[in-house]
């Protein structure tokens, strides 16, 4: 018998029955969705009349904020008077034995360069001790101030000391920045509604999410610096800084856990650094002047700190990977550019290079100099989002960011790498 | 309209939230199956279903009481499952493959060892147009005319259309029963 003899009407309802007997339970969110999407909806042009106001007025705090930071901040100034009692040693000895010690610091750029060269002019000569000032100046980016102070009483002028250039020691940038989390935010599954309504699932219409995220952070700072063509090398320490930020967030309607962040805020970078500076030390033979043997090492060259105000905006996108009804773990990254608002520093004589040519030591407000410059810094977040009710969640994670910064002035540049860890909390509301 | 019915619908219409619940769990599960015949997936069927039962409680005020309830919410699962397919493809009888209407033939005995999911999972595989036929006339119980109407062709068209779609689901059969019986020896 084949279907042709199976009689349609028979057929037909075989396939009936079949079809209706197919009863899968449907999923809960399904039920979940349909309750939220019953729920009397907003009037959404109060939505927008609220996100325009709150905007504006962000904006006004922004602005407001911004000009308070950029006219106070005195309290710094008063490191900066260390740095005239600032002085930075360099120390060459000469022992008793029958060679010579020479010190050439292997700096060669051109106008940061100091090579001070000793030789003994008897094999039994005392020790010798040539101290290096630098002390900073107002007027002019530095001067260098050399001279010769033989101890054990025996106070002499060598005649065959040999300066061959002032050295332009120690550049220093004021740290740049860190990052702050800003960008974590990023859709979580909302206190009593499923996810299908927080992505939209429920309706064709377009529903849209816009969250304002307000946050801060703390991050230390790891950073490395290194000045062009040189064998100096310099590293900064115990860098911290403290950062408050405001990010308007939005969730794509279509594209479900995507969302996109622009952010606006401040941070200020508090720091103590150690510079160091690389020598070489040669050994010679008296009578020949062969050398005998050479070692390069590492001299302490200077301490200070360093402070610097600065403002951002960043953008983002970030992904919520949704964990339970209230809670959402999110990662995203962003880009970040940064505006260099203050700078004080106690480094005396190891100012940055940049402001140092400019004759600015004590910096009331930079706007037009190659310090203001604009990077990128890339940004990498992940924090976890607890909704507490529909419109209010808290938020708060773990924050990185790396930047590679080279900055130049007109004889010699500088290469630094920026590493950042943080945490950050903060208050999120939607709309 | 049984007065079980009657008085739900009338808690539904005042918005109370149980109510509604027990209507939802009511048909939920018959519905379900209904969106998953004119559905690709299971997850068309839940957005299917999920839409169809926000349009079911939107529109409840115009449900009269002169049939049966599920009736009346199956004809909004089933127009909402047209919406749905007619958006997605615009020209539901485009790509249609051409079919031997000659050569169609289900051994009634595999018929009757079918078991419903095993039919709704070939009625899936079907073409949109296909699918939309087969399921409003065979499944539905609507006329040829009734099914030009909804989906916009002609009585002569749906007729055709039915036809060819039967003897592509019959070989669909065929095929996956084959299939299935050589791996089971």
């Amino acid at each position: 018998m084949n279907m042709k003899e199976f009689d349609n009407d028979n057929w037909e309802l075989k396939a009936r029955q079949l079809a209706d007997a197919f009863q899968p339970k449907p999923d809960d969110s399904v039920w979940l969705n349909v309750e939220a999407a019953l729920k009397p909806k907003k009037n959404r042009r109060g939505i927008f009349f609220w996100l325009f106001s709150f905007v504006g007025v962000a904006g006004v705090v922004y602005g407001g904020v911004m000009l308070y930071l950029l006219n106070t901040g005195d309290q710094y100034q008063a490191l900066n008077k260390q740095a005239e009692n600032l002085k930075v040693e360099t120390v060459v000895v000469n022992n008793n034995s029958a060679a010579v010690v020479k010190s050439v610091p292997t700096v060669t750029e051109q106008k940061s360069e100091q090579v001070a060269a000793i030789k003994s002019s008897t094999e039994n000569s005392p020790l010798n001790y040539q101290e290096q000032k630098i002390i900073p100046s107002k007027k002019q980016s530095e001067i260098i101030e050399l001279k010769t102070v033989v101890k054990n009483n025996e106070l002499e002028e060598k005649p065959d000391l040999i300066i061959t250039e002032s050295n332009e020691l120690n550049i220093i940038e004021p740290k740049n920045p860190f990052v702050f989390c800003g960008l974590n935010f990023k859709e979580s599954e909302w206190r009593t509604l499923p996810p299908g309504i927080i992505l939209n699932k429920h309706s064709n219409k377009k529903d849209l999410r816009w969250m304002l995220f307000a946050s801060g952070s703390y991050m230390n700072q790891y950073s490395s610096l290194k000045s062009s063509g040189t064998s100096q090398t310099f590293q900064k320490q115990n860098a911290n800084h403290i950062a408050g930020c405001l990010h308007l967030i939005y969730q794509l309607p279509k594209a479900k856990n995507l969302e996109l962040s622009v952010g606006l805020g401040f941070y200020e970078l508090n720091q103590k650094y150690i510079s160091v500076q690389r020598i070489a030390i040669a050994v010679f033979d008296t009578p020949s002047g062969i050398p005998i043997t050479s070692v390069e090492m590492f001299q302490e060259y200077s301490k200070g700190s360093e402070f610097s105000r600065n403002s951002f905006i960043d953008f983002g996108i970030g992904i919520p990977i949704v964990a339970s009804r209230n809670f959402s773990w999110n990662i995203s990254t962003g880009i970040r550019t940064e505006y260099l608002m203050k700078y004080t520093s106690t480094s005396g004589g190891v100012i940055p290079n940049n402001f140092a040519n400019l004759g600015i030591n004590n910096l009331e407000s930079i706007s037009s100099n190659e310090q203001n410059r604009i990077y990128l810094k890339g940004m990498l977040n992940t924090s976890v989002r607890y909704s507490l009710s529909r419109h209010l969640a808290i938020q708060s994670g773990f924050n990185s960011s790396y930047s590679l910064t080279d900055r130049y002035n007109k004889s010699s540049s500088i290469h630094q790498r920026d590493l950042n860890f943080g945490l950050n909390a903060g208050l999120l509301y939607r709309f | 309209m049984t007065e079980g019915d009657n008085e739900l619908v009338q808690l539904c219409l005042k918005e109370n939230a149980s109510a509604q619940k027990r209507l939802y769990e009511l048909f939920a599960s018959k519905m379900n199956g209904v969106c998953y015949r004119y559905a690709r997936n299971g997850e068309d069927a839940r957005d299917i279903l999920q839409e169809g039962f926000i349009k079911v409680f939107t529109r409840l005020k115009s449900f009269k009481g002169d049939g049966p309830l599920e009736a009346w919410i199956r004809r909004i699962m089933v127009n909402t499952a047209l919406d749905f397919i007619k958006a997605r493809s615009k020209n539901l009888f485009e790509d249609e493959e051409k079919i031997d209407v000659k050569n169609h033939a289900t051994n009634p005995e595999v018929m009757n060892k079918l078991q419903s999911e095993y039919l709704v999972n070939c009625i899936s595989k079907l073409p949109e147009g296909f699918k939309a036929v087969f399921n409003l006339y065979a499944i539905e119980g609507f006329s040829h005319k009734e099914v030009g109407e909804l989906l916009g062709i002609t009585e002569s068209t749906s007729r055709s259309q039915y036809t060819r779609a039967r003897t592509k689901l019959e070989q669909i059969i065929q095929q996956r029963f084959k299939v299935n019986e050589y791996e089971r020896v």
